[in-house]
């Protein structure tokens, strides 16, 4: 069964149609990525999952729940994490507190707690957060870990919003446009970060207009134009298809 | 000396407001102007139950403070369900609503005459008629009062609640209950909110409306402002000076209807000179 399902989805913003009856599965541990114009109703798609905004009619599955009208914490509580456009770690704390926050994903703490027992972590999340210390070093970021966030580059800004991904641990990754900005260099890491995910069982979704990573890095490709999809397949062969020449590779 | 102690005493009171709102404002980013609502509804619930009932100190004091908390749940429903401008709009509105009451509810609140002759407490037998014991009590609870919030902003919790001021969508993606959080940090202040209003009414022991209006919520703002957004000791230092700042001025040889008027200027030049060149206040880390 597929992990995730996304059936009949429409959404209008007066009158203007972002999403039209679109509908694809993504199976358990694929890489999809979802290409298409400026506009095509990519981000909003995003949104439609998370339940960020409200749907006009449709249906979501994930893991064969309907989460179509869940909350927003719930969904990303059941093991669904995204990234927003441009998203950018919270600035105004620190690379650490950054990541506690992601990875107390799940996690309710309540304000009984805070004058008891108050350690941030289990023990079996001590072993998970020893491995992000580890990723911390091998991105370069492995002495920030007490500098705010604002205080970091653009570039490993993006690198920690990754991070946070990974310290999430939620099984399904909705990545928007993790690539955009980024000099060379950082995105191999980005990608490696996106293959390690991959290899550790993970199913991503991934937004992106750059056509040779997401040649390299995707399993499938989901096309969309005007908030429809117009070709869903391998690479090779939705490249060739015309309809996806005319309305968005051959601009 | 009696004077340094008043001064000192409406400085601890002063205090416990400016951390409690601080811990709704700087900390978790709600921006309500409603916090002198909640000390007056603090101090009122003390001053009628003491009053009224005839119960005592302690049991009229923790009431007042739960009627505070039971108001503050209530109230925070419509309040917390706007953000940013819409929300710090509806706070005032709710700040008009809570001071109209005062006004007219007369067969409860005595309308503008407010209430007078509200006993000073008396605890374990001490009466606190004197005023350097009703200092100990007002340090003792702000000691409390400053030991509670500062393990709830150091403790995970108090990251969740940064995590919400700095991006409420981030956080919900990342499955925290936002607004279950924002509920419960809004009642927490407006408890503390009202147990400050309680400690007001019962050493000034006369309490009126016009104490309550829109203004003071201001000041406390403004307190925290100065100290800084997130900053503890900031709220505190904030506290004292706004509370001091006024009776130097008389000090200074103003005349006290004048020194009256003065404050307001020199409070709204504080403002100015903050969100010009320190927006993060003295001792905060943290822009608005
Ligand atoms: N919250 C919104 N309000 C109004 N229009 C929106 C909103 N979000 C997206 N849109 C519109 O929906 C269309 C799809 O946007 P988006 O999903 O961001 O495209 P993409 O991510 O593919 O570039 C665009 O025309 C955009 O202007
Ligand atoms: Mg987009």
């Amino acid at each position: 069964m597929s992990l995730l399902q996304i059936k009949n989805i429409s959404k209008s913003f007066d009158g203007l149609k972002a999403l039209h009856n679109l509908s694809f599965n993504v199976n358990d541990g694929e890489i999809v990525g979802v290409i298409g114009p400026n506009g095509a109703g990519k981000s909003t798609l995003f949104n439609a999952i998370m339940n960020h905004i409200n749907k006009d009619s449709g249906d979501i599955y994930f893991d064969g729940i309907n989460i179509t009208k869940k909350p927003t914490h719930q969904i990303a509580g059941m093991g669904i994490v995204r990234t927003f456009q441009d998203s950018q770690p919270l600035p105004q704390i620190s690379v650490q507190e950054n990541l506690d926050l992601a990875f107390k994903y799940q996690t309710d703490i309540s304000l009984v707690s805070v004058f008891g027992r108050h350690k941030f972590l289990q023990e079996e999340q001590q072993v998970h957060f020893t491995k992000i210390k580890e990723l911390l070093h091998e991105v370069g970021l492995g002495s920030k870990l007490n500098v705010q966030a604002q205080d970091l580059s653009y570039g490993q800004g993006k690198l920690l919003e990754m991070l946070k991904v990974i310290a999430s641990d939620a099984r399904l990754i909705l990545l928007d446009e993790p690539f955009s900005g980024l000099f060379p260099e950082m995105i191999k890491l980005v990608t490696k970060l996106i293959y390690d995910l991959s290899a550790s069982g993970k199913t991503i979704l991934l937004v992106e207009h750059n056509m040779q990573l997401i040649e390299e890095i995707c399993d499938r490709v989901i096309v969309m134009d005007a908030g429809q999809k117009i070709a869903d397949g391998d690479f090779k062969t939705v490249t060739k298809q015309q309809n996806v020449i005319d309305s968005y590779l051959g601009k | 000396m009696d004077f340094i102690v008043q001064l000192a005493i409406y400085s601890a009171i002063a205090s416990i407001a400016a951390v409690s709102l601080n811990y709704v404002v700087g900390f978790t980013g709600i921006m309500s102007i409603s916090h002198a609502s909640f000390y007056g509804i603090g101090a009122y619930g003390t001053a009628l139950l003491l009053t009224k009932t005839g119960l005592s100190f302690v049991p009229a004091l923790l009431l007042g403070v739960l009627i505070t908390g039971l108001v503050a749940a209530f109230a925070s429903v419509p309040i917390l369900r706007l953000r940013e401008d819409s929300l710090m709009l509806v706070s005032v509105g709710f700040a008009l609503i809570i001071h109209s009451l005062m006004l007219n509810w007369q067969s409860l609140t005595n309308g503008p005459r407010g209430v007078k002759s509200i006993p000073r407490p008396e605890i374990f037998g001490i009466s606190l008629t004197d005023k350097n014991f009703y200092l100990v009590l007002c340090l003792v609870l702000l000691v409390l009062t400053i030991i509670i919030f500062y393990k709830i902003t150091k403790s995970p919790y108090g990251t969740v609640i940064k995590g919400i001021r700095e991006n409420e969508e981030v956080m919900k993606n990342y499955g925290y209950n936002v607004s279950k959080y924002k509920h419960s940090v809004f009642v927490l202040g407006a408890i503390f909110a009202g147990l400050a209003g309680g400690l007001f009414a019962s050493y000034i022991q006369y309490i009126s409306p016009e104490s309550f209006i829109l203004l003071p919520s201001v000041f406390m703002l403004i307190m925290v402002i100065l100290g800084g957004m997130g900053s503890i000791g900031g709220s505190i230092i904030g506290a004292i000076l706004i509370t001091v700042i006024p009776e130097l001025m008389r000090f200074a040889g103003l005349p006290s209807s004048f020194a009256a008027e003065s404050n307001q200027i020199v409070y709204g030049i504080i403002l100015f000179a903050l969100m010009y060149w320190r927006p993060q206040g003295l001792f905060g880390k943290y822009k608005i």
